[in-house]
């Protein structure tokens, strides 16, 4: 696939194109970008044809009603969870396997060259993985005196470039709030460098959503814990 | 291509057969989030067909693909319209409603149940991207979708990337082609 749409801007109208959202002029934009663009081409033939079901085919409607019915959403944590660890997948390509692979070659690469190349200095980059399924318990972490943190989190299906929210409690006082965030990367992986000082010993939560929605229901927390060191 | 279209114009046979050829894989592209299966080949076919036959009379300087996405649009509303025509014949004589009941060919059965398996395994983690695809079922216009859902346009356009872009991981770790 063409690595870059050549109109981000009406490239972006893509799905909603194929839903029929757009408006009759974003359509006929986005149509005659389709002719000049391979990117968006390419992803439109990816799955070609799933649309038009998607918006039109009998079984799928029902099921799209069936399962807004079916009761209350199932946890967010148990959903991003099998989106970490899909029974489907080969354990060692399971995203959630790569994503702490990936973690650890960075805190390793950072501390070497913490070490090699900057021998004054003490402090380290502590990495601190965060998962939606794992709760306070498991995610302890001793106070950085010297240190500062490096916060990497999974939020499935966030798209590079666009505006998420951000918020850091610890206990139930903010730490910081990042609005818009768009630096989620293609992996849906996004990072935070947060200063040592900032992280007193305490209960941490970590939350996620989309910019422009106040929906709890798509609102993804991750906890961890700040011990005395 | 607005380039292509030009030196085709000017008689350059090379450039006319890469312009068709890019331009019937758009077509067809564009067809299939409209319509149903083998229907679509035959719209965009047909669409590069006008197009192929027409284009020389236009004056340059002018929009070529604008115009042509025109053309498939009229092509598709053409081909709407001769199936509705021709489902409410078959509602008038039985016989033939089997043949007219459907507008394209039944999808693969293994596609389908991945789609709905996916759009149940959306539904507990981005509850939002099928309420969006429930209401569009309903037949509420962007405007009533952003009301109800509280949410901009703009807004309401990434939160269907994000769902899609979930749907398409979901399919792909499924390996199921449409
Ligand atoms: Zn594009």
């Amino acid at each position: 696939m063409t690595r870059h749409c050549t109109n981000r801007e009406v490239g972006r109208t893509l799905a909603a194109y194929e839903l029929g959202l757009t408006t009759a002029e974003e359509s006929a934009r986005f149509e005659a970008h389709v002719l000049n663009c391979n990117y968006c081409l390419a992803r439109l033939e990816r799955h070609g044809g799933t649309a038009a079901m998607l918006r039109d085919h009998p079984d799928l409607q029902q099921a799209v009603a069936t399962a807004l019915e079916s009761g209350p959403a199932i946890s967010t944590r148990r959903s991003v969870s099998d989106m970490l660890w899909p029974s489907d997948i080969a354990w060692p390509l399971r995203p959630g396997l790569l994503l702490g692979a990936l973690a650890a070659t960075i805190a390793i690469v950072i501390v070497g060259w913490l070490t090699l190349a900057a021998p004054d200095r003490v402090s380290v980059l502590q990495p601190i993985e965060l998962s939606p399924h794992r709760n306070a318990a498991t995610a302890a972490y001793p106070q950085m005196r010297d240190g500062d943190a490096l916060l990497s989190f999974v939020y499935p299906g966030a798209i590079p470039g666009e505006p998420y929210v951000i918020v850091l409690r610890r206990d139930t006082s903010l730490v910081f709030q990042l609005d818009p965030y768009r630096d989620f990367d293609a992996f849906g992986i996004g990072r935070l460098y947060v200063p040592g000082e900032k992280l007193a010993p305490g209960n941490y939560s970590l939350t996620v959503r989309d910019a422009g929605t106040a929906g709890d229901s798509e609102t993804v927390s991750y906890y961890f814990e700040i011990t005395q060191p | 291509m607005n380039e292509l279209w030009e030196q085709a114009r000017a008689g350059d046979k090379q450039a006319e057969s890469v312009v068709f050829d890019q331009l019937r894989r758009r077509f067809l592209a564009l067809a299939r989030t409209r319509l149903d299966g083998s229907d679509c080949e035959d719209v965009a076919h047909d669409a590069c067909m006008v197009v192929l036959r027409k284009y020389k009379e236009l004056q340059p300087p002018f929009k070529y693909d604008a115009w042509a996405v025109q053309v498939l649009n009229y092509q598709i509303a053409n081909h709407r319209r001769r199936a509705a025509t021709a489902r409410r014949h078959a509602a008038a004589s039985p016989d033939e409603h089997e043949r007219a009941a459907g507008s394209g060919p039944i999808p693969e059965p293994s596609f389908l149940q991945a789609l709905i398996d996916c759009v149940r395994k959306i539904a507990g983690g981005y509850r939002r991207y099928i309420r969006v695809l429930n209401l569009v079922h309903q037949g509420y216009t962007t405007e009533e979708i952003c009301e109800k859902l509280g949410v901009s346009r703009n807004n309401l356009y990434v939160m269907v990337t994000r769902g899609r872009k979930l749907l398409e991981e979901c399919l792909d770790r499924r390996e199921v082609r449409p």
